[in-house]
């Protein structure tokens, strides 16, 4: 299943750990704080308790929505033309 | 998952946080988390891996493989305590001097001859001239003669039938080799099989595309428990790794229609000799390599179920773990035509 990862958090340190860490499970940046792509099931488990790890470190917040596949034929991005 | 393959020199290996960071030059081409990282191939010399790297391989259970200018690999790098148990490398070693070693090898050389037909019969599908179609069905029918030899071959041990099962190889390999070099008579010369430093342009995208094999085998032996170097066809010699040899046969065939189509298609393989060794050409070798890759990518029925052409080789080299240590009948893989 494919998945939306935001956050907040505001120390510098905590947040970038939490980039890298989505990262590390295979999630492209797509805005400053947020993440997306396939996430099977025991990875996103593995990946929630890394996130609940980081968390207990600084003040903040991780949501991950998941994205069915009804859901992300309807995804739309808007654009500001480049230039 | 995917292999990640590097085969150009200047290339460094690192880690960042829990991915590999592959740089050129200095700068980043990819980063690749390492939990979607089956193995690492580097087929280039001229690369650089970090012990972090390494160390983060091991931890996941990511093989590194490294081959020579021949493609062969020359040094795999796993974690010690990763794989299977003692009882299957017992077993491995004591059914080679048992009726179970001429089983293995039945298996292994039955296989390998059910899809060397199977690959000559797809390409003969598409054969419309009367004279190649003649040729290509007779060596055909004498690689069944073969396959029947080898069916009716047995022994308490393998010692004692070991000639006769290479000598039944050997002609049937001759047989299909003859079939393939038929195919591609009008596109590209074909001396025949040549393993040992080759110069033309068939047999060096052959050896290329068995090292790739190669290191698939390579990684499901070693995940499997087994000893790579306990072969039972391929004696054991200092340094060879034996059973990889054993158990690539049964998959050669498919790697040779990978090469065959691309080259019946009309592909030209282009050469480039540096340091005085004639190998292919950079072009060539990644198409073929992106070929190959899609190959090993395929689905194909398993026991019922739809597995990955590399998933099924390592399911294989676990088969014949369970064969030797608990006496499950092993098959060989036969590809679909």
């Amino acid at each position: 299943m494919h998945h939306l990862l935001i956050y907040d958090i505001s120390e510098d340190k905590i947040r970038n750990r939490v980039a890298e860490t989505c990262k590390d499970y295979g999630l492209v940046r797509v805005q400053y704080s947020s993440f997306y792509g396939r996430l099977p099931r025991t990875r996103l488990r593995d990946l929630e308790r890394a996130m609940v790890r980081l968390l207990r470190q600084g003040q903040g917040n991780v949501i991950i929505v998941p994205v069915c596949e009804a859901c992300r034929a309807g995804i739309v991005k808007l654009e500001s033309e480049a230039l | 998952m995917p292999s990640l393959i590097v085969d150009e020199h200047g290339v460094s290996i690192g880690k960042t946080s829990k991915r590999l960071v592959v740089k050129k030059r200095g700068e980043v081409v990819g980063e690749y988390p390492v939990l979607d990282v089956e193995d690492v191939v580097v087929l280039s010399r001229g690369v650089a891996i970090t012990s972090d790297a390494l160390e983060l391989c091991s931890e996941h259970g990511v093989l590194v493989h490294f081959t020579d200018y021949r493609h062969q690999p020359y040094a795999v790098l796993y974690a010690p305590g990763l794989h299977g148990t003692v009882k299957t490398r017992r077993e491995q070693f004591a059914a080679l001097g048992d009726r179970r070693g001429v089983q293995a090898v039945k298996g292994f050389l039955v296989g390998k001859l059910d899809n060397q037909v199977n690959t000559l019969k797809y390409f003969l599908r598409g054969v419309e001239d009367a004279r190649l179609h003649r040729e290509v069905e007779l060596a055909i029918a004498e690689i069944g003669r073969h396959r029947q030899r080898l069916i009716e071959l047995d022994g308490a041990c393998l010692e004692e039938v070991r000639p006769d099962l290479l000598n039944a190889e050997a002609l049937a390999a001759q047989a299909y080799w003859r079939g393939v070099a038929a195919l591609l008579r009008d596109r590209v010369a074909f001396p025949g099989r040549q393993v040992w430093d080759p110069t033309d342009p068939v047999n060096l995208m052959l050896n290329y595309g068995y090292g790739l094999l190669g290191s698939v085998v390579m990684g499901g032996i070693l995940r499997a428990g087994l000893d790579p170097y306990g072969g039972f066809l391929h004696t054991d010699r200092s340094g060879r790794e034996s059973l990889r040899f054993d158990l690539m046969e049964e998959f050669r065939p498919l790697v040779d229609r990978v090469i065959v189509a691309l080259l019946r298609r009309g592909l030209k393989p282009r050469l480039v000799e540096e340091e005085g060794r004639i190998s292919l050409e950079r072009e060539t070798r990644r198409l073929l390599k992106e070929r190959l890759l899609e190959r090993f990518d395929q689905r194909e029925l398993y026991n019922g179920q739809r597995h990955r052409l590399k998933t099924i080789i390592q399911l294989q080299a676990r088969a014949l773990a369970s064969f030797l240590r608990d006496g499950k009948p092993y098959r060989p893989f036969r590809g679909k035509w």
